[in-house]
């Protein structure tokens, strides 16, 4: 479960989805207690398993998975993102961008915190300046480099001025912008967000108690401004053995939970009482060759393994179907604000493809500079089996081209910290789930100089000059006619070059019971940029 | 009484020695092992080099090795441990939340132990080479090569879900939910335990077993009980003690894999999360409580075999 979790931790992604496994489909079966016509008994109490319990209570420092399950459900945003991931009004009745480098948001009137009193806009602007504060030294500040000043304009208007244009600033209310009480804040003082000093915000759901060992329980805010949820009571409950967690939901001792290790998915799917939904998800699982070294410095080299990796089998055997073979490490579901369905199919179709083809990559090698073949190494970490799994698979496939691939297995985060450390880079394996659902998300990070760097995101440490213009070009505007072709650019020239290789985009998972559903569509957008638990509730019959 | 002042002196000394040399051994392994806690800490998110340098500055990150170890050691001296880069609570309150469950576990489980392993073990001793010896080394052999995940995997089908008895997770509030909760991962720990403990016992009474003055009570026809208690528990009593110090340390010190299993919020399962985040306030002060643990557990069995045995207390108390 380990490296299922780790490599889902933190993850935002993939719109996708798109109707694909609507939880409305459960609705059908029914618990043997709800059986027949009944009407939906309402969910007064519901038990929620998570890996680990929040970290904090804190939006700036509880920035993963398991603590988001929690904390979106309290707070607000300006806005949240629909399940294929456009922006949606929120806390914001509106927003406008008047120049390319400001943005004005419009507050909804009315909104309250738990404790009655009103949300106005000077709490926005703390809410948001705590991100660039050192002081707080919040997770998410990455995403508030760019930010000028930000400012209440008017009683119910708050005004984001950045020092260049920004094509990704229009996602960050959404994603990482819950708005928290300036007063409760300031009287918590270093108490805030933690078990002692909890939390105010103006969320569906209010904070009843919180440890950072057994988890959190919450309850409905009844005078929400919003859609009130259907279900009165949460409780976060911590599980932390896979197996376990499957027997306590099998005996209804847990009602709901998400990600489960896609590896036993068969055995969740046997579940009676149980559904669990699917959601298609741009999660990526690649290889990067580090061009700076030898013999990964050959393209020929990087296309030969890149053929010789069985990826549809191992979809089959390692994800049971709940995964996807993909051409790119850019997954076509971060077009859609930028291209027609058509126009995707057409610029996928145009990139070379590698499927598993042992000839191919025979040919391949022979015109290289190592065409008898050559050893390599690559490190990865030990306890993520299904990546061991593949590696042990290649290096089988690699023997027939006369290439020795030796597998070491590192123990705890050891390769992750190596691998964002940039030592010893050579071929590496990595994971990466999208910050926003657009292109750049991933050529951004991996390619160009800027990332070249420790804790940057260029692991093949790839770049040419055109490479840098067409970065500068994607970035330097908000206007799609001009990112568009830049883009597509990128893209060819990834996939020509292959300085990585796409090994899978795995699905992110929801289980619930099956006296429960989820309103609406489930994609990897429903965590962060929306608030998951408040949009449980009773299945319809 | 001058030679027990004496004798305890000697053993506190050595104590802090060896608590000065754990502590300090850690934070070397720690600063040696890579990858540093704000990385860890942001996981696979994209961090900007401006949140890195924050969270290196909050935990004193860049200052040198030695001048880091003498900060941690001289608040330590003052009881204070820090706060979790985890969770940025006090590691004192994470640890004392979590300590009473790992205690409660182990002593359950130490209730089970002493309760079957040391009649086992005498009994098997008694009767050398009888079908009830080969039971209970089988037993024994069972227990201790079974992967506790396993265990307490079927232990919690069984027991959980097929028959409903126990809860599946967690540790429960308030007494009665507490022992339910603990009892199914009380008995996966002793489990693994009983073997060694019985293993002890059995050869410490096979030999008071074949000595004379058992055969000699036995020819003056004393009663089989006093027997028993009188000869032979006693006089197999310092190994038996000393094994089971052993076995109360290291389940006090977290049992990591039950914790694990039976998602059970102790110092075990803390441990995990904290050497996984490269946590290192919290990973220091665990270390040092097991050390703290382990000492103490020893001078507490030393202690009772002194009161066991005279004759250790005419050598060591001279």
């Amino acid at each position: 479960m380990n490296a299922l979790t780790r490599r889902d931790l933190g993850r935002l992604a993939a719109l996708s989805l798109l109707g694909s496994a609507g939880l409305a489909a459960c609705a059908g079966s029914r618990t043997a207690e709800g059986e027949g016509d009944q009407p939906p008994k309402a969910v007064d109490k519901l038990t929620f398993a998570l890996g680990a319990a929040p970290r904090s209570l804190d939006p700036a420092h509880g920035f993963d998975a398991d603590s988001a399950t929690v904390l979106t459900a309290m707070y607000d945003q300006l806005l949240v993102m629909s399940a294929d991931g456009k922006l949606t009004n929120h806390l914001a009745e509106e927003w406008s961008q008047p120049t390319p480098t400001t943005y004005v948001y419009q507050l909804r009137d009315g909104v309250t915190f738990w404790d009655g009193t009103k949300l106005t806009a000077q709490d926005v602007v703390f809410s948001l300046e705590r991100h660039r504060d050192a002081e707080v030294a919040s997770e998410y500040s990455i995403y508030y480099t760019k930010v000028k000043s930000i400012e209440a304009t008017g009683e119910r208007e708050v005004t984001i001025t950045l020092t260049k244009p920004d094509p990704f600033f229009a996602y960050v209310p959404a994603l990482v912008g819950p708005i928290v009480n300036e007063a409760f804040v300031r009287k918590q003082g270093k108490e805030f967000g933690t078990p002692t000093g909890l939390t105010l915000g103006t969320g569906p759901y209010k904070i009843v108690s919180y440890s950072t060992s057994d988890g959190a329980k919450i309850v409905r805010n009844d005078s929400y401004w919003g859609p009130k949820p259907a279900i009165r009571e949460i409780s976060f409950d911590v599980i932390t053995d896979p197996e376990s967690l499957r027997l306590a939901m099998r005996s209804n001792q847990v009602g709901a939970t998400r990600s489960i290790p896609l590896d036993t998915a068969p055995q969740w799917d046997q579940l009676e009482s149980v559904e669990v939904t699917y959601a298609r998800a741009p999660n990526l699982v690649y290889l990067s060759f580090d061009v700076l070294t030898k013999p990964w410095d050959d393209v020929h080299v990087r296309r030969a393994v890149s053929h010789a990796v069985d990826r549809a089998g191992l979809v089959n055997a390692l994800y049971h179907g709940h995964a996807r073979a993909p051409k790119s490490p850019v997954a076509e579901d971060y077009w859609n604000q930028l291209l027609s369905p058509d126009e995707v199919t057409a610029l996928y179709d145009g990139l070379p493809a590698y499927d598993f083809d042992l000839e191919k990559a025979k040919s391949e090698l022979a015109q290289s500079a190592h065409p008898d073949g050559f050893t390599a190494t690559v490190r990865y970490t030990a306890a993520d089996t299904v990546v061991a799994k593949t590696l042990q698979n290649l290096a089988e496939n690699l023997k027939q081209l006369n290439v020795t691939l030796k597998l070491q297995g590192l123990g705890g985060t050891t390769a992750t910290s190596e691998l964002y450390g940039h030592k010893s880079l050579g071929l590496r394996v990595a994971y990466f789930a999208p910050d926003y659902p657009d292109p750049a998300t991933f050529l951004s990070l991996g390619l160009g100089k800027a990332q070249m760097i420790e804790n940057g995101w260029n692991f093949a440490n790839f770049t040419t000059p055109e490479i840098e213009t067409l970065l500068q070009t994607q970035e330097s505007s908000t206007d799609p006619e001009i990112r568009r072709p830049a883009l597509e650019q990128l893209t060819k020239i990834m996939a020509e070059e292959q300085p990585y290789a796409a090994l899978f985009m795995y699905d992110v998972s929801l289980a619930l019971s099956k006296d429960l559903t989820y309103d609406g569509d489930y994609s990897i957008w429903s965590l962060y940029p929306s608030q998951l638990v408040a949009k449980l509730g009773p299945a319809k019959s | 009484m001058t030679g027990l002042a004496k004798y305890v002196g000697r053993r506190l000394v050595a104590a802090v020695l060896v608590l000065l040399t754990v502590s300090f051994a850690v934070f070397a392994l720690l600063a040696l092992s890579p990858g540093s806690p704000e990385q860890i800490l942001l996981g696979d998110r994209r961090a900007s080099p401006e949140a890195l340098a924050a969270i290196r500055e909050q935990y004193h990150l860049d200052d040198p090795f030695l001048v880091q170890y003498g900060r941690w050691l001289v608040d330590a001296v003052q009881f204070d441990f820090g706060t979790s880069v985890r969770s940025s609570v006090p590691v004192l309150n994470e640890i004392g939340e979590r300590f009473p469950i790992t205690a409660q576990l182990a002593l359950y489980a130490t209730l089970i132990l002493v309760v079957i392993a040391v009649p086992a073990g005498m009994i098997a001793g008694a009767h050398r080479n009888s079908g009830i010896d080969r039971v209970v080394t089988l037993g024994g052999v069972v227990g201790v090569s079974a992967p506790v995940f396993v265990t307490g995997i079927v232990l919690l089908y069984v027991f959980g879900v097929a028959l409903g008895w126990f809860p599946l997770y967690g540790a429960g509030d308030g007494l009665a939910e507490r022992v339910s909760h603990l009892t199914l991962p009380a008995v996966a720990l002793a489990s693994t335990q009983v073997a060694f403990v019985a293993r002890q016992t059995r050869a410490a009474a096979l030999t008071v077993f074949e000595q004379d003055y058992t055969t000699f009570a036995r020819a003056r026809g004393l009663p089989r009980h006093a027997i028993w208690l009188g000869y032979a528990l006693r006089n197999s009593a310092l190994p038996v003690v000393t094994s089971v110090g052993l076995v109360v340390a290291s389940s006090l010190t977290g049992a990591i894999l039950v914790e694990t299993t039976f998602s059970l919020p102790g110092l075990g399962a803390l441990m995990i999360e904290a050497v996984n985040g490269k946590d290192i306030p919290v990973v220091q002060a665990l270390s040092l409580l097991a050390a703290v643990v382990f000492v103490g557990v020893n001078l507490i069995a030393d202690g009772v075999c002194l009161a066991l045995d005279p004759r250790l207390r005419r050598r060591v108390l001279r």
